[in-house]
């Protein structure tokens, strides 16, 4: 509760901040709107459905080429968490992967691909993919080995070890790797949407810059910020919360 | 009267002749010397010995964690193949789970079984209930002191109704007080179960306190270089007048031992 009040009090000074700079008229209203004109557009995109369209499209992507990543990079993690040779082998190819700026995918996309869903899915993936990926297998390498030789004298091996021990007591670290997953998703999807001007949020980004309608591109970024901030606190925040209380890992600090 | 006729039952755990060593940098470590013994259902066996001697080594190897490299394990006459849950272990640190509740823990070795989920609660919460921790079955891990924690760990071992229960120091990281009362607890749960406990340990009184026999390991490499047998009644009290002289007796015999491994390997340097 106390949260909440903080955050309407954040929004509220910055509303107040808009404002006061707007009265101050160092730009012109069409280049610096005002936060009422910012408001309007965003009812005018929400009446003419414009914005619900936009993200319909956005949310099949990004909930696409984020499951993908989330699956692909968990079952490669594991993977490689199993396996000394492949972890020598494909390690350092994952690691330099992940550190790759996704947006310098989409060349190579649009070749192989072309100007299309296909290009934006595969980038999108490709983001996330090795952050899940190096995520999990570090996870399930630092699991404590106290728990895996505890579980085999009780008589756990094989698949059941994995389902039972491994996975929950890697969970916290998978959760951080879903975590960095879908931010790197997230922001891949958004660059792809502004280069393809193909439906989608980033769209109707490049269509407010192409109109010169400096309100429209601030109503869009007002709804990307939204939909970024309440998938981390509605999934992520809340499911590390219950992983945190669970493992008792807020008690120490 | 006639005596009626006597089966050889095999000892519960026969150990014969385990050696093993260890790679380090500094070349080839024998940390196990031949190592013989024999436990009977129902003992309780404590293991004493200095830290390193190679405990937690031999442990291993009866739990089928850890391969000899020469020498045998068999339980009731069978020769050991990897671990398995007629041969739990409790740990130093009680390697409890986090993600699962007290009653979740003490289930896990049970669900593994595929025992129907009543038969397998109703178990649980016995052993449960053995500790003295009926109550806390909803509690997490985190939320427990570090005794009730051991208790849960000994509560998740004798569940699984094993055919050893294998101890690892399991209350070196309580303060006295606790662990006075965890032994008093421990030899009501024996007395209740009759569960055959191999329990380590490198403190005297503890070993003194909770054994029917006492093998003691020498130091580098561990060798079982005396085995003594303690009649004395019990409950047995922490101060009982009794045991001090056998208590002096050990102390001094562990002192000498580790004192003449150190001399040796400060000559060798
Ligand atoms: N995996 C290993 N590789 C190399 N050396 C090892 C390994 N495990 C144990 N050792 C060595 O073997 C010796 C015995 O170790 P062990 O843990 O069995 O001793 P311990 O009697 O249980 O000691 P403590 O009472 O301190 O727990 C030690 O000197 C240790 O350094
Ligand atoms: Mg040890």
């Amino acid at each position: 509760m106390a949260r909440w009040k903080a955050g309407l009090v954040s929004a509220a000074l910055l509303l107040l901040c808009w404002q006061g700079l707007c009265w101050a008229g160092l730009w012109p209203r069409y280049v610096f709107p005002w936060p009422a004109d910012v408001a309007a557009t965003l009812w005018r995109l929400i009446s003419t459905m414009e914005l619900a369209v936009a993200l319909l499209h956005t949310v099949k992507r990004i909930g696409l080429g984020f499951g993908l990543s989330a699956a692909g990079g968990l079952l490669l993690g594991l993977g490689l968490s199993r396996s000394r040779t492949l972890s020598d082998l494909l390690g350092p190819l994952v690691q330099g992967l992940q550190s790759m700026p996704s947006i310098c995918w989409y060349p190579l996309a649009i070749l192989w691909f072309g100007w299309n869903e296909g290009a934006l899915l595969f980038v999108t993936t490709a983001g996330a993919l090795f952050a899940v990926a190096s995520a999990a297998e570090s996870g399930v390498r630092n699991i404590p080995p106290g728990y895996i030789r505890a579980a085999a004298t009780m008589g756990a091996r094989g698949w059941r070890l994995y389902t039972r021990v491994v996975l929950p007591a890697a969970l916290p670290s998978l959760l951080t790797g879903l975590r960095l997953g879908w931010s790197f998703a997230w922001r891949s999807l958004m660059a792809g949407e502004l280069l393809f001007l193909n439906l989608g949020l980033g769209h109707l980004l490049a269509m407010g810059r192409d109109l010169g309608d400096a309100a429209q591109v601030m109503a869009v970024i007002v709804a990307i910020l939204a939909v970024g901030v309440l998938v981390d606190r509605a999934c992520f925040s809340r499911a590390e919360a219950a992983v945190r209380l669970r493992f008792g890992f807020d008690k120490a600090a | 009267m006639r005596q009626p006729a006597v089966q050889p039952v095999p000892p519960e755990l026969t150990l014969s002749s385990v050696t093993k060593h260890f790679e380090t940098r500094r070349g080839r470590m024998k940390v196990l010397d031949r190592v013989s013994l024999i436990v009977r259902r129902g003992e309780f066996l404590c293991l004493l010995g200095p830290s390193g001697c190679g405990k937690s080594t031999l442990f291993n190897i009866i739990a089928g964690l850890e391969e000899p490299d020469s020498g045998e394990v068999l339980v009731e006459g069978e020769p050991i193949s990897g671990p398995g849950p007629d041969r739990v272990v409790v740990f130093q640190d009680g390697a409890l789970f986090p993600w699962l509740t007290a009653l979740g823990n003490v289930e896990f070795g049970l669900s593994l079984q595929n025992i129907p989920r009543a038969e397998r609660r109703e178990r649980a919460m016995a052993a449960l209930e053995m500790v003295r921790l009926a109550r806390f079955g909803d509690a997490y891990i985190h939320e427990l002191s570090g005794g009730m924690r051991q208790r849960v760990a000994i509560a998740r071992a004798l569940a699984l109704e094993p055919k050893l229960l294998l101890m690892d120091e399991p209350f070196a990281a309580l303060d006295a007080q606790t662990r006075n009362l965890m032994h008093e607890e421990l030899q009501r749960i024996w007395a209740r179960t009759g569960q055959t406990i191999i329990f380590v340990t490198h403190n005297v009184s503890e070993a003194i306190r909770l054994g029917d026999r006492i093998a003691v390991l020498s130091f580098r490499p561990g060798r079982v270089r005396r085995e003594v047998t303690i009649q004395h009644p019990r409950p047995r009290k922490a101060d009982d007048p009794r045991l001090l002289e056998i208590r002096t007796f050990l102390v001094r015999d562990l002192r000498s031992d580790v004192e003449a491994a150190v001399e040796e390997e400060l000559g060798d340097g």
